[in-house]
């Protein structure tokens, strides 16, 4: 398990626990964390992290989503903030 | 008990939904002070005092089992709730995240001691010459939850302290994430190293991140890969019981 805290681990095991309630309760915790999970994917999925706040490509590799208007300067960023970039990259 | 903290009545305030509600209040209102405390401590990410509250309940004779579903998980749940709806975002998370590990910290030993064992041992990093780090982090959270022991190598982490760590470690899992794509090749350099040592066959790896696709993990000759924190989490689980089917 995750490796224990300055403090160290408590050490008292000799109260009883319930397995049955603690699987449960572990259930419930893998359930808020894949809905933090789903949230991340929807919002991570949205803005290329290569878009700079000027909608400019800073990416130092081909995207389908760049656009060079004016040569010798950086790309715009042709890409919808709300369809997956990943697929325009060309690696 | 209703809730007395006047912190975690605040927060409380942000679980709007009615089902969301009642839930959550119920799994509060079981606790005490002390409980209440420990939740609104983990929603504003005092990992320290997360520690301490959890130490002392559990010393004081509460069950892991009341401290685990009042106290951290009442917490959590609010925080999930309040990064659903757009009031916090992934850095508040992961420093949620943190403090639940802290908790977590005195509650797994008992978990061990109830025969609740791990499911495996991961190290995991984000390879050479990267500096992302919140994807990883993401999987990480996901991965303890999920039963894993996990050990974080950071970030810009070399194929030499990925071999040294899996073989501290005893791990099962090499675990790589990356987002620029001039870092991915590292993956499989890291891979190539280990097949270099004669290691390959000692570790499953898997490799994640924006830019990583299930080809390229393919091409890099990794086991698994996971095109989120859940599919990651799935794959591990999956990657260990093969292992563990053929040992």
């Amino acid at each position: 398990m995750p490796e224990s805290s300055d403090n160290g681990p408590s050490n008292d095991f000799t109260k009883p626990v319930d397995t049955d309630r603690l699987k449960s309760s572990m259930s419930r915790l893998m359930d808020i964390y894949s809905d933090i999970s789903d949230t991340a994917a929807t919002m991570g999925g949205g803005r290329c992290p290569y878009k700079d706040a000027k909608a400019r490509c800073t990416a130092k590799f081909p995207c389908r989503n760049q656009f060079f208007k004016v040569p010798g300067e950086k790309a715009i960023c042709t890409g919808s903030d709300h369809i997956d970039y990943r697929s325009a990259w060309e690696t | 008990m209703p809730i007395v903290h006047e912190g975690l009545a605040r927060e409380f305030e942000y679980v709007t939904q009615k089902d969301e509600r009642e839930m959550i209040l119920e799994q509060i209102e079981a606790g005490d002070g002390l409980m209440q405390e420990m939740a609104y401590k983990l929603i504003t990410g005092d990992h320290n005092a997360v520690d301490e509250l959890t130490q002392k309940a559990l010393g004081e004779g509460r069950e892991a089992n009341d401290v685990l579903d009042e106290g951290l998980i009442s917490g959590m749940a609010v925080v999930g709730v309040k990064f659903r709806d757009n009031i916090i975002f992934v850095p508040e998370v992961l420093i949620a995240a943190r403090a639940m590990k802290a908790g977590m910290a005195h509650i797994d030993p008992i978990l061990s001691a109830s025969g609740i064992e791990p499911i495996g041992t991961a190290v995991f990093g984000t390879v050479k010459g990267d500096l992302h780090d919140i994807g990883k982090n993401l999987c990480i959270m996901m991965m303890r939850g999920a039963g894993f022991v996990v050990h974080d190598l950071g970030v810009d982490t070399k194929p030499d302290e990925f071999m040294e760590a899996a073989d501290e470690n005893d791990a099962d899992l090499v675990m790589m994430s990356a987002l620029l794509t001039t870092t991915m090749p590292n993956m499989g350099r890291t891979i190539a190293e280990f097949e270099d040592m004669g290691l390959r066959d000692d570790y499953k790896f898997m490799t994640g991140g924006a830019p990583v696709t299930q080809e390229f993990a393919d091409d890099m000759g990794a086991d698994g890969y996971g095109d989120n924190a859940i599919a990651c989490v799935d794959k591990a689980k999956e990657l260990i019981a093969s292992v563990r089917s053929t040992s």
